[in-house]
């Protein structure tokens, strides 16, 4: 059954579509969804999208200080595949309907257990299971109601609702613990018997220092399954973050025994993205030195120098390695290194 | 996902050269069966247009401080719009983007970004990673749009849906301080003159909503509003006891400069709102609006 333009309408609608030739129109608010993944954990937003239509939307059209469906026709919905917390208050996974009371200052913003009502109307607090206070800011004309996913982080994001001139921002956040758990939960299926999830997983809890115990479980696994350069540092990292510096680098030695160039500089590359840029140099140096002539030795030359501001130099070795590249596809895409390099910008970045 | 993860996994274990180019933020080594938190988050959306669904299926990469038009991402070069895999989207229905028609199914969106103008590109091929892939055999369309600079920049890159009417909609990609608007339109209006044309052959088969919707459709296209009042009288006539059939007759008596019938129609709307159980306020609000708008009596 389609929506129908108003409440009258759908109730038309269902009494007599079955008998008499129908005229579906375009919806007056349209059907709009809005998913967004954070971390492992899936945020849905199901709406309807009226128009400002030349009309005073706040403290017109929606009163101050009533309960307002944020949207049009049904209320809005929003659901949580985890337990998230929302300005900093937690909340059960679940599917809430979302409503709002706007005033001139502190909006309220309301998740109830009752998610498939039409509108507000029968709206009650006793099923409330969250209200958080947010204020609404200033923004650019929005004729169509909209739900947007802002500010994205590693596991936060700022669900904002825009219409006719102001912004309603609220923040979800989800715990890592949580995100932890879903991959506990992922690890006993088939990806327990090969060394890349178990890995990967490892490195998860390494890069966030959290979980650390469990992990060098998931590490030992891995090993174990296939020992390799990758899961026997992700082993040594462990280690040194449990404070057992002489097992870590016996483990580390252990590890640069097996690599090539392409895991050495792979290694570097993911303690960048881990933060840690002191020993991403101290890695890069080291492809640098033992790889002097190859593809990675001169790319692990070109991100020190880029690092140390020298682009010119940075840029040369780039295209170094892009003469000592094996294929075409490998000369072009190092070419984008050399093109940002020579318009001054860090490829660390 | 899992085909995502898998080629990722191919492309860092196996020639394990695409590495290098990938941001720091993607070099993970993903298993096979299992999902990790992405950089780029997984974004998902949906919207109906006219009569139509378009859903767009991409992940979003942030700024980070990085300049990106013209930085990271160079002018001239075919982008994924987006990260990770290629951006995916996908209509229910033909529909025409920058007034090129492309049929329903689902398809890559790829961009050149250019300092001027940008490229907008469609592609059969769904399959491919990025845009290193990209073949310009596989395109199903080719659009420029204009590039427009934004007073703050964006975070995180995304892509929307605004200007909402009811054939068409606009498509914004919005990163840093660059938005792009491509307008897509659907044949929803000319396929309704159709429908009602036909419908109208055999009248014995209607019913008060066939006229409620017609009426109300000629009404919000400045169709011909005395047939819309015709429509519209019609459905109360089979129907006298529904609120939204009197406000849209109040709409279409106003817009024809009847303000007196307008009033009279409005007022029986607000009559058969307040005779209901539950009272709905904002259609009260509304009728209200209707008659304020009219002027002294």
């Amino acid at each position: 059954m389609k929506r129908i333009i108003t409440f009258g309408a759908a109730l038309i609608g269902i009494a007599i579509s079955s008998t008499h030739a129908n005229l579906d129109l375009p919806d007056v608010s349209q059907l709009a969804v809005n998913k967004q993944r954070i971390a492992l954990t899936d945020i849905t937003i199901t709406y309807h999208r009226p128009l400002v239509n030349g009309r005073k939307i706040w403290g017109g059209l929606v009163p101050f200080g009533e309960v307002w469906r944020a949207g049009a026709n049904e209320n809005t919905t929003i659901e949580f595949s985890d337990p998230v917390s929302v300005e900093g208050q937690p909340l059960a996974k679940g599917t809430y309907g979302l409503h709002m009371i706007p005033t001139t200052d502190a909006w309220t913003v309301i998740f109830s257990k009752m998610a498939s009502a039409w509108g507000s109307y029968s709206y009650s607090q006793a099923e409330d299971a969250l209200r958080v206070t947010v204020k609404p800011r200033p923004n650019e004309m929005e004729e169509a109601l909209e739900y947007e996913f802002e500010e994205l982080k590693p596991n936060s994001a700022t669900v904002t609702l825009k219409w006719e001139r102001l912004a309603v921002p609220f923040k979800v956040a989800i715990n890592d613990e949580t995100t932890v758990a879903n991959i506990r939960l992922q690890l006993r299926g088939r990806a327990q018997y090969e060394w890349q999830s178990l890995n990967q997983a490892a490195q998860f809890c390494l890069s966030k220092s959290i979980n650390l115990d469990e992990a060098l479980k998931w590490a030992d696994a891995s090993i174990q399954n296939e020992e390799r350069f990758e899961n026997l540092m992700t082993k040594a990292d462990l280690l040194k973050a449990l404070n057992k510096p002489d097992e870590a680098k016996k483990v580390r030695e252990q590890a640069l025994a097996k690599t090539t160039p392409v895991q050495l500089y792979s290694y570097g590359r993911r303690l960048q993205n881990d933060k840690k840029d002191a020993e991403a140099m101290e890695v890069l140096k080291d492809v640098a030195k033992r790889y002097p002539d190859s593809v990675y030795g001169f790319l692990a030359s070109a991100r020190i120098k880029s690092a140390a501001g020298d682009f010119a130099g940075a840029a040369e070795d780039a295209k170094k390695a892009q003469a000592a590249a094996p294929t075409e596809q490998q000369k072009n895409n190092i070419k984008t290194l050399i093109d940002r390099l020579q318009a001054k910008q860090d490829i660390n970045k | 996902m899992k085909r995502l993860s898998s080629r990722l996994s191919q492309v860092l274990c196996g020639t394990g050269f695409l590495v290098l180019f990938l941001s720091p933020k993607t070099a993970f080594a993903a298993g096979e069966d299992i999902e990790f938190p992405e950089p780029s988050q997984h974004g998902w959306i949906k919207q109906r247009i006219g009569l139509t669904n378009v859903e767009i299926d991409y992940s979003r990469p942030n700024k980070n401080g990085r300049q990106i038009f013209g930085g990271l991402l160079p002018y001239g070069k075919v982008w994924r719009t987006g990260a990770n895999a290629s951006t995916k989207i996908k209509f229910s229905d033909a529909i025409k983007i920058g007034g090129q028609e492309v049929a329903a199914g689902e398809y890559a969106l790829y961009t050149i970004p250019g300092e001027r103008e940008w490229t907008i590109i469609l592609s059969k091929d769904t399959k491919g990673w990025g845009a290193y892939e990209y073949k310009t055999e596989t395109d199903a369309l080719r659009v420029t749009a204009k590039p427009a600079t934004l007073p703050t920049a964006i975070e995180t890159f995304t892509i929307s849906f605004g200007d909402l009417k009811d054939d068409g909609a606009t498509l914004y990609l919005e990163w840093d301080t660059t938005r792009v608007a491509v307008v897509l339109t659907t044949n929803a209006v000319e396929k309704l003159d159709r429908k009602i044309e036909t419908a109208l052959k055999n009248p014995g088969s209607l019913g008060p909503r066939f006229y409620y919707n017609a009426a109300a459709f000629y009404y919000a296209h400045d169709k011909d509003l005395k047939q819309a009042l015709k429509w519209i009288d019609l459905a109360i006539e089979k129907q006298p006891t529904f609120y939204s059939f009197f406000y849209k007759k109040a709409q279409i008596e106003a817009k024809l400069g009847h303000k007196t019938e307008a009033r009279a129609a409005a007022e029986k709307s607000i009559e058969l709102l307040k005779a209901a159980p539950t009272l709905d306020e904002p259609a009260v609000r509304n009728s209200q609006m209707l008659i304020d708008s009219l002027g002294a009596k």
